[in-house]
This record gives structure tokens, sequence and C-alpha cells, in this order.
């Protein structure tokens, strides 16, 4: 008889859990189902409620919340949650979606180096489509900071990772040959340089036209009026008085032919970027 | 025997009663604590729209109320923070709880409605930080002097705050500013200086080349074709415009300059003022 009072007691505790746990993965449940219909703003508010009143999988709901803010473009609080993910996991898979999460938020904050300093932590033994986003992120890091070779390297990884045909990896290495001329070929100390000997040539050689012939019609008027103060006055006379205007148009000419080529490789290399990423993206991340 | 039954037959209710109040989790006590659980992790939209529920739902209660209001000003939705103390006046807002004192103080501060905050502290509001406030307001008003003066004011409750307030109010008033005047009256004289006297070297250089060129121009033109040619005229008002502009210019100098002195003064008040905000 006492012992069956002990169950009983037993058991009523046991039942008041499964209530609680049965309704906290209830809220999982639309949580999930918001996500899916992709409701992030009410799906990130219920799995945050799941999360508070003792969800069981605290790493699981916590990379979800993470999904909705990257969804909702709130990449700060993505990156709280990510890392919260990352906390709380035992599984490899899971830690490595974290990285890949927080990574991706970086990247689109323009924040690359935290970025690459966070896939340091990628465990590069798991499966196959996490190494792929890995290199692809590294890949896009990399090439926002200007260092093309180890970008080159990373893309070309996720290429053979994904196991795409020669004429693809063709299609890339072609591009970055483009990347790696946009230097030389609008080389802003060149465009200087041109500038000051031939004024308007510098802005001509990137190709802004429009520029280049106003630079040069101003500095030959420049020249007109200086051959007449010399013919009517004097040399001193002409350099005196157009100094100011020499300095101004003239200068100010070479330092124009600098800016337009700075701005036409950035140009250029985003075209560029634009179809490496076309070539080389994972099915996660089109 | 029946006697131990009844007892625990009753323990039994209690415990399933407790556990299954506790099981709804959302009414009143567990929305709450779910609200303060997103403000603490940095989620204000979702607090304040979780607040707005309970506060539409629930009875009143003033923690929820609070950061309800502090979501607000998060949020940037001071309109509706506003609503809550726009009918207030000095002494309803003396007997409002001070934490709600200093959410309020801290509104007015986040929509830089400095004037508001010195008149309180003058109508006799007490809060938080009062004192840190009064020297901090003045700086963003810009009243270096008066900054000052209160700053160097024995306080006995030095802190951080105080202390970097201090040295920002000392620097702001000891500064030297350039006078508009001055830098207009200088390049009345010698086109540039102005420019020059405000630290713009390049600036005024140029401009003393532009006004100098084109007047020597204007004056060779008048020598050579005489007065009554138009070549020297235009080349004179030429340099009659680039002359004026030079002393506007000289004046814009000094505003300029002290404007990026004042500016940096300010941004390290809101710095120090705002640490804990």
């Amino acid at each position: 008889m006492k012992l069956s009072r002990f169950y009983i007691l037993i058991i009523s505790c046991l039942f008041s859990l499964t209530v609680r746990a049965q309704s906290v993965s209830e809220i999982v449940s639309f949580a999930n189902t918001q996500f899916e219909s992709e409701n992030f703003a009410i799906a990130v508010k219920e799995y945050n409620r799941a999360l508070f009143f003792g969800a069981e999988k605290v790493d699981e709901v916590s990379m979800q919340i993470a999904h909705c803010y990257t969804e909702l473009a709130n990449y700060q609080l993505a990156e709280d949650f990510y890392d919260q993910a990352y906390r709380h996991s035992q599984s490899d898979s899971l830690k490595n979606e974290a990285i890949l999460g927080k990574s991706y938020c970086l990247l689109l904050e323009n924040k690359n180096l935290a970025a690459l300093s966070e896939l340091i932590y990628f465990n590069n033994e798991t499966n196959l489509d996490q190494q792929i986003q890995s290199h692809f992120l590294n890949g896009i890091a990399y090439y926002a900071l200007k260092n093309d070779s180890l970008a080159l390297e990373e893309f070309s990884t996720v290429l053979e990772l994904s196991e795409t045909t020669d004429s693809v990896k063709a299609l890339l290495n072609s591009e970055f040959k483009k990347v790696f001329r946009y230097q030389k070929r609008y080389n802003p100390m060149r465009t200087y340089i041109m500038s000051g000997i031939v004024p308007g040539s510098g802005q001509l050689s990137v190709g802004a036209v429009k520029e280049g012939i106003n630079s040069m019609v101003l500095i030959a008027g420049l020249y007109i009026v200086a051959a007449q103060i010399i013919i009517n006055y004097s040399l001193v006379d002409a350099a005196l008085s157009l100094f100011p205007w020499i300095q101004r148009y003239y200068m100010g000419g070479m330092d124009k032919a600098k800016g337009l080529a700075v701005s036409k490789i950035e140009s250029k290399r985003y075209e560029s970027y634009e179809k490496i990423i076309d070539i080389t993206s994972p099915n996660s991340y089109k | 025997m029946i006697r131990h039954s009844k007892t625990l037959i009753i323990i039994l209710l209690f415990l399933v009663k407790t556990s299954v109040g506790q099981e709804n989790i959302f009414d009143c006590d567990n929305s709450k604590r779910f609200a303060n659980y997103l403000f603490n992790t940095g989620q204000f939209e979702l607090s304040q729209h979780e607040l707005e529920r309970i506060s539409f739902f629930c009875e009143y209660d003033s923690t929820s109320q609070l950061t309800l209001l502090k979501s607000y000003r998060k949020m940037r939705a001071f309109d509706k923070a506003d609503q809550f103390f726009a009918s207030k006046n000095i002494d309803s807002l003396n007997n409002l709880n001070r934490d709600f004192r200093d959410e309020y103080i801290r509104l007015l501060m986040a929509e830089n409605k400095y004037s508001d905050v010195k008149n309180k502290i003058s109508e006799g509001l007490d809060f938080d930080q009062k004192e840190e406030h009064q020297i901090g307001t003045e700086l963003l008003l810009k009243n270096w002097e008066t900054a000052y003066q209160l700053s160097i004011q024995n306080n006995p409750q030095m802190n951080f705050k105080i202390a970097g307030l201090r040295k920002v109010a000392e620097k702001s008033y000891k500064a030297k500013r350039k006078s508009p005047v001055l830098a207009a009256l200088m390049s009345a004289v010698v086109p540039g200086t102005g420019k020059m006297y405000c630290g713009y070297w390049g600036d005024g250089f140029m401009s003393f080349m532009f006004t100098a060129s084109s007047t020597f121009f204007s004056i060779r033109g008048f020598n050579k074709y005489g007065s009554k040619s138009v070549y020297p005229w235009i080349i004179g008002g030429l340099a009659a415009s680039y002359y004026t502009a030079n002393i506007y210019g000289g004046a814009s100098s000094a505003n300029r300059y002290n404007d990026n002195l004042d500016h940096s003064f300010i941004h390290e008040t809101e710095q120090i003022l705002y640490s804990d905000y």
C-alpha cells in the first residue's frame, strides 16, 4: 500500500514534466512551420520562447534563431545565436554549421578578416557539403581582401570537391587571369603619370572618354592662354598668373585620373566577382 | 491509514495543480519572464512586442512597464515612450519610482532634448547621475564655460564619468577657437591669410595665388589697353569676385575649424555619458 502511493506520486510528477515538454515541443513545431513558410519574424519569437522555456536541443533551436535573424538581415543578433549554438553543441556538424553561418553574416557585413578568423575553427573532417561551403566563404573573404591567389586556390578547391567539369574549372581560371591583369591594365600610378605627360590621356586609358577630353580641352585652353601671355607680356607673367589654374586643373586632372583607375579596377573586380560566384556557388548558397 | 491517504491526495493535487499551472507558458508571469529574457539578450523588437501584449492582457506591472519603455528607447520608438511621460508634471515625475525617472532622462537624452533635461534638473527632478547629466548637457549644448564652472565645483561623488566629463569640460573651455571676424579681416588685408590662420595652409596659398594673379592681370590689362577696353574689366571683375569669395572663405574656414573642434568634444562627452545607457 505504502509503495503504491509512492508510485502514484512519481507518476504524477513525471506526467507534469511530460506536459511541459510537450508544450515546448509544440512551440518548436509551430516555429518550424513558420520558418518553412518564411515567416521569420514569427518563427524567431517562437524559437526564443521554446529556448527560454526549456527546449531540449538548445543548439538546434539557437541555430534556427540565428538562421531567422540572418534572413531578417539582423546579422549581429544572428552572430550571437550562432555563437550560442556552437557553445551548446556536441556535434561537429552543427558546430561547423554555426561557424559557416556566422562567417556568412560577417562577410555580409564586410568584416572579411573576422570571417576568416571564424573559419579557422572549421573542422574539415566533416561532410563534403560543409567543406565546400567553407572553401567558398574563404574564397569570398580572400577575394574581398584582394588576396587573389588564395581566393583562386579556395574557389578551385570548391570546384574540385564539387567534382565539376574541366570546362567550368577553365572558366574560373580564365576569369582569375582577368582579375590578375586588372591591376596592371588600369595601374593608378601609370594613369597618374600619363595624365601628367599628356593631360587627359590617363583618363582615356581607363575608358573615361568624357573626362579625358574635358581635361585635354581645359589644359589646352590654359596652354593657349599661357602662350598669349608670354607673347603679350613675359614668361614670368604667364607663370605667375597661370600657376593657380594649372595647380587646380592640371594637378587635379592627374589626381582624377588616378581615382578613375582605382574605380575602374573596383568595378572590373566586381564584374569578375559576380561571374566567379556564379561559377562556384554551392547549391546551399544559390 | 485513511488520514495518510488524504494527506497524500492533497499533496498530489497540489503538485499537479502547480505543475499544470507552470505549463501555461503564455500566462502573465511566464510572459513577463520571457520578455525580460528577450530584452536582456538584446532582442529589443521582440521584447517590445511581447511587453505590448502583456500590457494589454495582464495587470499593470511597473517592472514590465519600465522594460517596455526601455525597449521603445532601444528601438528608437520615442513617440510611444513619450506618451507615457507626456501628461506628467514635475511632481508626478518625482513620485515615480527612481528607475522610471532615470529612464525618462535617458529617453530625453536619446532624443537629443538636452534643454529639457536641463530644465528638469533646475525644476528639481531627482534622478541617478544628476551631476554627470548637468555637466554633460551643458557640454552637449556647447555651453563650454558653464560646463567648466560646474565641473570645477567640489563634488563628493567623484566617479569615472565625472572625472572624464571634467577633463572634457576643461579642454573644451580652454581650447583656442578661431574668430570668423578675425579670419575675414585677415583675408581682407592679405588674401588667403584667413584660411592660413585656421590651419588650412594649402587652401590659403591657393586663394592668395588666385586673387593675386587675377589682380595682377587686371592691372597689367589696364596699363596696356586702358580703361576703355573690356578685357581688363572682365579680369578685374574676376579678381573682385575671387577677393570677395576669399573673405567669405576665411570666415567659413574659422567656422569649420570650430565645428570640428566642438564636434570632437561632443563626441567625447557622448562616449562618457552614454557608456552605461
